[in-house]
Order: C-alpha cells, then sequence, then structure tokens
C-alpha cells in the first residue's frame, strides 16, 4: 500500500467505480507534453510542491556539505542536549547531531522513496501490459494474482515481506514497490483494456505489425500518463510507507540516519528528548507534502478534466 | 544433620542496597487498596512448570508457592511450604518436613501427595499430567532427571527424595521460581486449561487475564504465611517502555519494571517517585566465533577488549544503573578472582595487537545486536552503536545486524555470527549457572577450545566443598580472562521505579516478586 | 443485479483460498525456527525437539497446510505458539479492541471530513476552503506514527490531560460481555466505564483518523463541487429554490454515492493503520498482536489473524462495489 489512499492508492473498487484518479479519455494529439507543463506552472499548489521536493533533494544531495557533524559521530557525554548554536535540533540519545542525521535522512528517504516507485511501476506496467493484451488465462491469473495481494492490507504484507528476507533497506524497498504493484497493474491493464480497440492500434495490426511491436510503440506510451500519476503521487506514499517500516525496526538498520528509524529511537526519551522525535518526523511530512501537492498538479496538468 | 546452604549474595550487601533505596522495612503498613505494577508483556503460560520467562513467573509468584524459598533480597534459603529439611550423610537422601494446616485457593488440603504429584507431573513424560508444555526448568535448568531418583511420601506430610548423585545446590534448586506445588484437583479438573486458571497455595488468588492488557489477582485470606496488605493486585501489560513511565508519571499504574535509564535518572529527581534496584545477578557480554578468522586469533579478541570504552559506554548508558563487568560472574559470586585487572580503554594497545596478529589495516566484520530489551542489555541497539563507533576507532570496522529473536538466537547458537551481544541473568546465585552454562561444553555459542576450563567445570559441579569449588572457579575466571572467550560487558543494577507511597517491596536478584509484602502508604 | 452479486462472490472465494496459501507458504519459507524462539536463551537440542514435534512443524508443508484448512473449514485456527491459548480465545479479546478504535477513528474522520468537504466544496475559494485544502494536504502527508507520538508528548506529556495507554484504566473493573467497552457500558448503565473508555479513546482515535479524514474530506469537496456544476441543480437554482436547499436537499445526496465508496475504501488503511497505532498506544487489539506474532514467527497466530482481516478487507471492498453497481446505473454487470 501507499500509506495514502484513494488518493495515492486505487484499492479494488477506485480504480473501477470511484471517481477513477485519471481518465482514459482520448486525448488530442496536438496536446504535447508542452501544455501540460503550462498547466503545472500556473497550478500554485504544484510550484509549492515542486519547491518542496528541490529543497530537499538539495539538501539530501548537500548533506555531506551541509552538515555540521558526522551524522553517526558519537559524543556520549553530549547526549540528549537541546537544540543549540551548536546542534541546531539537539542531540540523541547517543550523542549525535540530529540535524546531520535528518539531512542525511533525505539521502535514504528520498532514495527508498524512488527505487521503490521505479519498482512497483516498472513490474506493475510491465504485468499489466500483459495481462490486458494477452488476455485469456494469462489475464485470469494476473488479475487474480493482484487481487490476492490487494487482500492485504499494505503496511501488514509489507511488514511480512520484511520480516522474511530480514530487515534492512533493499528489502525495504522491495517490500514497498511490491506492495504496489497491484495498484499499476490495475491502472496499466485497464489503459490497455480501452487503448486495445483504438483506431490507431487497429491500423497498426493491419500494416502487420508485431504484437510486440503494437505493445510497445503504441500501447505503452499512451497508456503511460496515468502511470506518472500514480507513481508522482506513490513516491509520497512509499516514502511514509518506508519509515513505518523503519519506525518498526524493519528498515534502515543502525547506525543509518533513517526517518522512521530516528523515530523510534526517539520514542524512548519522548519526556527528556522531544526535539530528536519533532525533526525527523518534520522532515518527513515536508518531503511527502512536496510530492503529494506536486502529484496532484501533475495529474490535473495532465488530465484537465479532473481540475476543479 | 541440617543443612541450610548459603550461597551467593552478601547479606549485608543487600542490606546496604535497602537502605539506600529507603525501603522502610518493618513498619506500621497501610491496609487494602490496589496495586497495579506496569510490565512489559504478557505472562505466556500461568503454568510454571512450563515456563522460562519473567513474565509468566510475575504473575506464578504471586499464586504459588516453592517448598523452599530465597530468603528476602538475597539467594539465602528460608523454610515455604516446607517447615524444615534433613539431608543424610551421602547426600542422596533429602527427607521434608511439610507444612500443616495449608489449603489451596479452591479448598483443597496441601499435603505430601500433592507434592509428589507435582514432582511425578514433571519427571514422568507417560504421566497423563505431563503435558502444557516443556519442563525446562525441571529437565535443564535443574537438571534433575539425572539426579531424582523417586520422591515419595513417608506421611502425610512427611516427603522423601531420593537421589541418583548429590547435587551440591540441589536444595537451592528447590527455590527456582518453576518448582511450585499447584493443585492436583485444579489441574485435573482441567488440563487443558490449566495454564490459564492457576490455582496455588500463595498470597494472591488468580482473577482473570486480560490478553494483552492484564492480570488480575485478588489477595488471598487464608494464606498460610504473610497475609497480603492490598487487596488486588494487577499486572498491566504496556509494551513500550516510556509508554510504561508515562503511566507511571500519570499515576495510572503505582510500580513498573524494565525502565529507561534515562528515565530512572529522571525519577530520581521526582519526589513522587522512587527508584529501587535489583541487586545484580546477571552479566551483558560480547560473544566471538572462535572456529573462524578473525577472532579464532585471541590477539584480536583482546584487541577488542581493549578497543572498547567501557567505562565510558556503561557510565553513559547505564547512568549508574551498571558496572563494568571484568569477569563473568558479578563480583559477589563464588569464585570471583579479585586477582585478576581486567582490560583498559586503550585504542593504541588495540592497533597494536590488531598488526602483530596480522591485520595491520584494521578488519571489518559483521557486529550483530539483539532485537530485544534483557535485563542486562536494556537497548541493544543503542549499546551496538555506540560499540561500533568505539571499534571504528581502533580499525575494526562493523557493520550492524539484526534480526528477529528467534533465528537471532538460532544463528548466535551455530555460530553464524562472527560477534555478537548477549548475556544472561542467574537463576540461583550460584556460579555453576554462569560459568558451566557458557563454557561447560562445546557448542550453543561457546566456541572455546579449551578443555582444561571444561573438567575445572565439571569437577566444580560435582563438588560440594564450597572452598575447592571457589578455587577452581578462580582458576577458569584467571583462563577466561587471559584468553577472552567472551568479553564481559557489564552487570545491570536492574532499576524498578514506583510511585513513592509503595511500600514494602523487596527487589530480588532473580527477579522473582512477592506482592504480599508491598502495602500503599497514602 | 443477483447474477452479479452471485458472480463476484463467487469470484472472492478463489482470492481468500489464494491468500490462505499465500499466507501458509510465506511463513515457512521464511528463515526463524519458532521453537527456538520459543525457548529462548535456554534452548537445547533435546528440548528444541521436543517441541517442533509438539508444534507439529516436523510435518512436510502440504500436510501441514491440509491440517489447518481441515481446522479452519470447523472455525478451528489452532492454538498460538507462544501461548498455547487457542487463537480465536485471545482474538475474541483483542478483536473489539481494535474494532472500536478503528470504529472510532472512522466515526472520526466521516464526520469532519464530510463536513469540512461539503464546507469547502459550497464556498469554493473562500477560507473555510483554503483550511479544508490544507487539512486534507496534510492529513494525507502526515506519517501517522509521528502523529502519534507528536499527541502523546503534548496531551500525554506536557499538558497532562489524557492518557496514552490502553484501553482502560488498570483499575477500572470490567467484565467483558461484548468486549466493546463503549457498548457494554452503556448496557450495563456505567457511565464511569463509557468515560473512561471514551478518554482512553481520543488520542489513538484521532491519530488513525487523520488520513481517511483528509481523504473523505478532498473526496467530498470535489463531488459536491462536480454535484453543484450540474444541470439539475442549474434548474434547481433557476426555479428559485434558496441556496441551503439547494445544497442539502440536491447536492450533498447526489454526491453522496463516490463518498460513501470512499469512506468503504479506508477500512483498508484503517487496518494497517491499527498496526502502527496500536504499537505506539499500548492498544491491546489485533495490530500489535500480528504485527508481535510476525517477529516472533508465531506462525498460527499470523495466519489466523491475517486470514481474518484479508476475508474483512475482502467483503467489504464487495459491498463497496455491490453498493456501487446498485446505485449507479452507469455501471454494467457483465
Amino acid at each position: 500500500m501507499t500509506g495514502v489512499p484513494g488518493l495515492a492508492m486505487s484499492s479494488s473498487a477506485a480504480g473501477r467505480a470511484a471517481t477513477p484518479a485519471v481518465s482514459f479519455a482520448p486525448r488530442p494529439r496536438r496536446t504535447p507534453l508542452g501544455d501540460a507543463w503550462n498547466r503545472l506552472r500556473r497550478d500554485r499548489g504544484a510550484i509549492v510542491g515542486l519547491s518542496l521536493i528541490t529543497v530537499m533533494v538539495l539538501l539530501a544531495f548537500g548533506a555531506p556539505l551541509l552538515a555540521p557533524h558526522d551524522p553517526i559521530e558519537q559524543t556520549l557525554i553530549k547526549r540528549l542536549q537541546p537544540p543549540s548554536a551548536e546542534f541546531l535540533f539537539g542531540t540523541d540519545d547517543l550523542g549525535r547531531d540530529v540535524f546531520s542525521r535528518v539531512l542525511h535522512g533525505g539521502r535514504i528517504s528520498l532514495r527508498v522513496g524512488i527505487i521503490s516507485v521505479a519498482l512497483g511501476t516498472v513490474t506493475g506496467a510491465f504485468l499489466g501490459l500483459l495481462s490486458g493484451y494477452a488476455g485469456r488465462w494469462i489475464d485470469s491469473v494476473i488479475s487474480r494474482s493482484m487481487e490476492i495481494v490487494l487482500a492485504f492490507p499494505g503496511t501488514l504484507l509489507a511488514i511480512a515481506i520484511v520480516a522474511a528476507r530480514g530487515p534492512g533497506l533493499q528489502n525495504t524497498m522491495l517490500a514497498v514497490g511490491l506492495v504496489s504493484v497491484p495498484v499499476y497493474a490495475r491502472l496499466m491493464r485497464a489503459g490497455v483494456l480501452s487503448l486495445r480497440e483504438r483506431e490507431f492500434v487497429t491500423a497498426a495490426r493491419c500494416l502487420g505489425a508485431s504484437d510486440q511491436r503494437i505493445l510497445f510503440s503504441h500501447i505503452l506510451p499512451n497508456g503511460l500518463t496515468p502511470l506518472i500519476v500514480q507513481s508522482t503521487l506513490g513516491i509520497a506514499g512509499a516514502i511514509v510507507e518506508a519509515a513505518a517500516l523503519g519506525f518498526l525496526g524493519l528498515g534502515a538498520q543502525p547506525p543509518a540516519a533513517e526517518w522512521g528509524a530516528m523515530l523510534t529511537d526517539a520514542r524512548n526519551f519522548l519526556l527528556n528528548a522531544p526535539w530528536a522525535m519533532i525533526f525527523p518526523g518534520l522532515a518527513i511530512m515536508v518531503t511527502v507534502l512536496g510530492f503529494n501537492l506536486f502529484g496532484d498538479g501533475v495529474r490535473d496538468a495532465l488530465d484537465p478534466q479532473m481540475k476543479q | 544433620m541440617k543443612r541450610r546452604q548459603s550461597l551467593g549474595l552478601g547479606t549485608a550487601a543487600l542490606l546496604a542496597a535497602q537502605l539506600a533505596n529507603r525501603i522502610p522495612v518493618a513498619f506500621a503498613r497501610g491496609e487494602g487498596g490496589t496495586f497495579v505494577f506496569g510490565t512489559a508483556g504478557d505472562p505466556v503460560k500461568l503454568d510454571p512448570a512450563v515456563v522460562t520467562d519473567g513474565q509468566s513467573f510475575k504473575t506464578c509468584d504471586q499464586v504459588y508457592d516453592t517448598l523452599i524459598a530465597f530468603d528476602g533480597s538475597t539467594t539465602e534459603l528460608k523454610p515455604a511450604l516446607a517447615r524444615s529439611w534433613d539431608v543424610s550423610a551421602d547426600g542422596l537422601t533429602y527427607t521434608m518436613k511439610l507444612r500443616q494446616g495449608v489449603r489451596f485457593h479452591d479448598g483443597t488440603a496441601f499435603d505430601a501427595m500433592a507434592v509428589k504429584w507435582n514432582f511425578d507431573r514433571w519427571s514422568d513424560d507417560k504421566n497423563p499430567n505431563h503435558v502444557g508444555g516443556d519442563f525446562e526448568y525441571y529437565t535443564d535448568v535443574a537438571g534433575w532427571p539425572d539426579v531424582i531418583k523417586s520422591v515419595d511420601v513417608v506421611d502425610d506430610y512427611t516427603v522423601k527424595f531420593s537421589l541418583k548423585i548429590p547435587q551440591g545446590p540441589f536444595l537451592l534448586n528447590m527455590a527456582l521460581p518453576s518448582f511450585v506445588i499447584i493443585s492436583p484437583a485444579s489441574f485435573e479438573l482441567d488440563r487443558e486449561n490449566a495454564f490459564k486458571n492457576p490455582v496455588g497455595t500463595g498470597p494472591f488468588k488468580f482473577v482473570e487475564w486480560v490478553p494483552g492488557d492484564k492480570v488480575v489477582l485478588e489477595k488471598f485470606a487464608n494464606y498460610w504465611g504473610e497475609e497480603a496488605s492490598v487487596d488486588q493486585v494487577i499486572i498491566r501489560t504496556i509494551p513500550d517502555n516510556a509508554a510504561r513511565f508515562l503511566a507511571l508519571k500519570a499515576g495510572s499504574i503505582d510500580m513498573m519494571d524494565g525502565v529507561n535509564t534515562d528515565d530512572a535518572v529522571a525519577a530520581r529527581k521526582d519526589r513522587s517517585l522512587s527508584v529501587l534496584v535489583r541487586p545484580p545477578l546477571n552479566i551483558a557480554y560480547l560473544n566471538f566465533n572462535q572456529n573462524e578468522k578473525p577472532f579464532n586469533d585471541v590477539r584480536v579478541r583482546q584487541a577488542v577488549a581493549y578497543a572498547i570504552n567501557r567505562p565510558g559506554i556503561v557510565e553513559a548508558l547505564y547512568k549508574g544503573f551498571g558496572k563494568v563487568a571484568t569477569q563473568m560472574i558479578p563480583d559477589n559470586l563464588l569464585g570471583y578472582n579479585s586477582e585478576l585487572k581486567g582490560y583498559s580503554y586503550n585504542v593504541e594497545q588495540a592497533k597494536k595487537l590488531l598488526a602483530e596478529a596480522g591485520y595491520p589495516n584494521g578488519i571489518s566484520t559483521e557486529f550483530w545486536y539483539m532485537p530485544v530489551s534483557r535485563p542486562y542489555f536494556p537497548n541493544p541497539k543503542q549499546f551496538a552503536e555506540a560499540f561500533a563507533a568505539d571499534l571504528g576507532k581502533a580499525g575494526i570496522k562493523v557493520e550492524l545486524k539484526s534480526k528477529d529473536w528467534g533465528a537471532y538466537l538460532a544463528d548466535a547458537r551455530v555460530p553464524k555470527f562472527p560477534i555478537w551481544m548477549l548475556g544472561w541473568t542467574g537463576d540461583n546465585g550460584d556460579t555453576d549457572n554462569f560459568l558451566f552454562t557458557f563454557f561447560g561444553s562445546v557448542g550453543s555459542g561457546n566456541t572455546w577450545k579449551n578443555d582444561d576450563a571444561r573438567k575445572l567445570l565439571a569437577k566444580a559441579q560435582a563438588s560440594v566443598d564450597m572452598t575447592e569449588r571457589d578455587t577452581l572457579y578462580q582458576q577458569v575466571n584467571a583462563m577466561i580472562e587471559k584468553e577472552v572467550p567472551r568479553l564481559p560487558i557489564a552487570h545491570t543494577n536492574v532499576p524498578l521505579v514506583a510511585r513513592a507511597y509503595v511500600k514494602g517491596y523487596l527487589p530480588h536478584p532473580t527477579g522473582s516478586e512477592h506482592f504480599n509484602m508491598v502495602w500503599l502508604d497514602k | 443485479m443477483l447474477r452479479y452479486t452471485i458472480r463476484r462472490l463467487i469470484e472472492t472465494v478463489p482470492v481468500l483460498v489464494g491468500v490462505s496459501v499465500v499466507v501458509f507458504m510465506f511463513l515457512r519459507l521464511i528463515p526463524g525456527d519458532p521453537a527456538l524462539t520459543l525457548l529462548g536463551e535456554r534452548a537445547t537440542e533435546a528440548n528444541l525437539a521436543r517441541v517442533r514435534e509438539q508444534l507439529g512443524i516436523d510435518q512436510p508443508i502440504y500436510i501441514q497446510y491440509w491440517r489447518y484448512m481441515r481446522g479452519v473449514m470447523q472455525f478451528d485456527v489452532g492454538k498460538s505458539i507462544r501461548s498455547n491459548r487457542p487463537i480465536a480465545d485471545e482474538a475474541r479479546g483483542r478483536f473489539p479492541a481494535t474494532i472500536e478504535l478503528a470504529t472510532t477513528a472512522l466515526v472520526l474522520a466521516t464526520a469532519v471530513g464530510v463536513t469540512g468537504g461539503i464546507i469547502a466544496g459550497v464556498g469554493r475559494g473562500t477560507f473555510a476552503d483554503h483550511v479544508a485544502r490544507v487539512v486534507s494536504l496534510g492529513g494525507v502527508s502526515i506519517p501517522i506514527f509521528w502523529l502519534g507520538l507528536v499527541l502523546i508528548w503534548v496531551f500525554a506529556v506536557e499538558l497532562g490531560w489524557l492518557p496514552a495507554d490502553g484501553r482502560l484504566s488498570a483499575s477500572m473493573k470490567y467484565s467483558p460481555r461484548t468486549g466493546f467497552v463503549l457498548i457494554d457500558g452503556l448496557i450495563a448503565a456505567r457511565y464511569d466505564l463509557v468515560r473512561d473508555a471514551l478518554w482512553h479513546l481520543v488520542l489513538p482515535a484521532v491519530a488513525l483518523s487523520t488520513v481517511p479524514m483528509a481523504v473523505i474530506m478532498r473526496m467530498t469537496r470535489s463531488a459536491m463541487l462536480e454535484v453543484l456544476r450540474a444541470d439539475y441543480i442549474r434548474t434547481a437554482r433557476a426555479k428559485g429554490l434558496s441556496e441551503r436547499i439547494v445544497t442539502a436537499r440536491h447536492a450533498v445526496k447526489n454526491a453522496a454515492l463516490p463518498v460513501v465508496t470512499t469512506i468503504g475504501l479506508q477500512v483498508g488503511f484503517l487496518l494497517s493503520g491499527a498496526i502502527l497505532t496500536e504499537t505506539i498506544f499500548s492498544w491491546p487489539g489485533i495490530g500489535r498482536w500480528v504485527f508481535d506474532s510476525i517477529l516472533l514467527r508465531d506462525y498460527p497466530v499470523v495466519q489466523g489473524m491475517t486470514l481474518m482481516v484479508a476475508t474483512i478487507f475482502v467483503t467489504v471492498n464487495l459491498v463497496v462495489d455491490l453498493i456501487y453497481a446498485a446505485l449507479d446505473p452507469r455501471i454494467s454487470y457483465q
């Protein structure tokens, strides 16, 4: 699951019955990306979102230069110190600088968000294409499998996968990615189904194009729009989900500065050092907010009918 | 010959600890009220014969009695359901006189038959009552299948134990929390569900167990011993240490264990709270896989010992609730070797030893830490990070890893880990319970190849001469210091925090609890 | 419609069987020995073998599965490895705790979400609308485990207003009948019990309700906007009906359908969120139980509870689909 149902997540009925995240209405060919960009530029929310993302990305990339301290360097005699000039966000239970850890945490969270969504999108798109285009038993098998995956609450499934494969960042990405596969597979499948019978596909088929060619040069590019929208929002969900796994002790392993794991540690010192809890959480929220705002904007831009 | 064994912890030290904790020993007690004790987890089962976890014992200790009990805060023995006992000269026959007029909570009488019934249940796997789980304390901790030949009823209130071989700590083992006498009548009534309807002779009767929430007990008015002061005891499950402390501060519980060290420090400054400390009977240590490189080389293990700033870490993370361990047993146990100096914090020495061992550029390896909090390592991850930082400075680059508790223990036994954290809490205050458990046999995480040490440990186990045992254990401790098969880190003074009005509680080193002593001064 | 319903019902069977197989195989293919977890530091080869035999985990996997499913068919999901208690027994105590929490959260989310959404939709572009948009965006962006901690810090630690541990005060005497404290309290007219339970519900329910609240608010707002643009609303306005009546009679009624669906879809989130919320608030429900059981390799509990949760989830989705199909003539039943 992506943590944000109905918005970033489309569950069994949402993709089909409730207002779909994006429609597959024919889009005039003359509307290139430029049009969408223009709309995006005029969307205040999207710009705020993009700015937040940019700031977080820059901070993450610049972390090694910007961080005043080594994120894993411990100064045991300076543990649990309140925010000060030396330690902007205070120190944690091992005397590490929370500010530096938050900066470095961005590197992990952004990476996890992007990689797991990429994993989910690619796998989902492939399964969806296969399912929608091949039809028959292949479609049945894939669709049923996706339904089985969707029958589990997402966090539970992700926990199970990580518990099975052992805690760690790689398995977190794998779990968060896999759990989101059905969402993308369904979007892609729906796209393929509506595109399959369209004129330009029929035309290509009449001209003797191979299945492969039709699939990858005609259907895939046209069915991609909803996936792009979904995956932008998906990054937001994936970041929260990965942080949740980190919070449960299943994500990045110590001493890595991961936001969710920092929250677990901080929880033990809530009474003595609330700052160690406040800042990593704020960082998650700001980043996720950025992706949600931007994702909304992308959706509105790519699909003007949805804009309200 | 009547012999009361006195092993383990010195009374004077404990008395001092109590005074330091400002526990009034016997003043006018307040009566009545509900005492709520917060702890980290539910009991596993309320059938003490088949459990090994402290949470189960915490409840069972209130509902049941042993034949012989630990006295106060010590591991010295005092009569309980057994009034007195005699030992034959060859150490093979123990005759116990039982207390008369004792009744189980179900109204049936406690007598010699009940004692025999319980021992038969534990020992005989063909007995229809030998159900409910694994009788681990009987088979493994006390090792009684190889010791006890038979248990016979002499008369209604006399039981005779016939032994195959003498066992030094036989009476001490009788006081283990597993060996309580449960009501045969109630157990046979519903064997399947006996584990959740405990019926014993203890100061409290079982009322209910709401899984994940609480166990409720009420005072048993006809208790043979010191009648409970409070009317009701509730043992509340609050899994998170910080949340539990919060509940204590808010007054929704009266006392708690599993206190984060920082919270215990804060509690010391809070006049509405009092901090109590269990006398240490535990050890936190690092274990090495000595079958493989690099830790097969004693110099590398010594390098680890020099590299870790144990005083610094113990100071910062135990905050006065623990002290640096230099040997694998607490210093008040038999066989502690006061000649030994231990390893000091010396990064240069560590680097030098590494270089001598053929690792001038240091080593990199995996370091495994426990996924769960134990009394000896209250916050393993935090410790692991501190160890990793110190090791790194000496050129030992470690990657911290952990896995679920079951898998962790499994891999530690093989061992699949090069270096890992673990610890031990003593059962009965005997050195054998520490050193033989660690090094008595090869396997189960012991990769120390030292036959001499093993022979000495076996000899000490069989001996009943305390002076001889003392010498033998001192020799073994010297060997351990030299070869560092495991690196002792700390002995924890496990803190408990209570509201200031909670009086009469005696923290016991083994972790057993007796809430009938508790009264509320409010 | 009947045929559609039957077909959808039949379709759920392979899904649930698939779920059971997946859960079962998955748990057994993963490393970690429940026997060892059970015995802890004191395990020996001999007692390990005994425990494995007792647990039946020395049998081939298909026999284990067969035994298990035979039990499930008779509503027997087995015993917990850790506690040796029948799972149904323990679930009876924990299930109401989770349902009570989730229901309270959903009610809260719906009340705030729908109200906020209507206000925002009707007053598009007003200050209220902006607030609603910020709240709903913030709501979906806030990690609930962090929100939980912040709530505890502010309301339990700093202000000391609300409790943050468990369902009831320990000293509260309560013998469960239905297991739902609120219901039991009302039946028995134990208002002290109800008050205490509500008191304990506030923080966890607020934390758990944020995301659904935000989603519902968003959906209500956009549904309102869509409806208010529709022809019949224009007609109603043209007839001279007051704006209040237009909103109340026509708009809200017609916007309800997608909103109801959205509310139904929050169940999945609530079940996921319960794991985190229960962990933070020491809530004795199934979320935390399942999580602990995964870590302890208590297979039967994980199996039983996952199967149950998946069944609930699939059922709710089915019901939502059916309601939607029944109400919306545009959906074809083929």
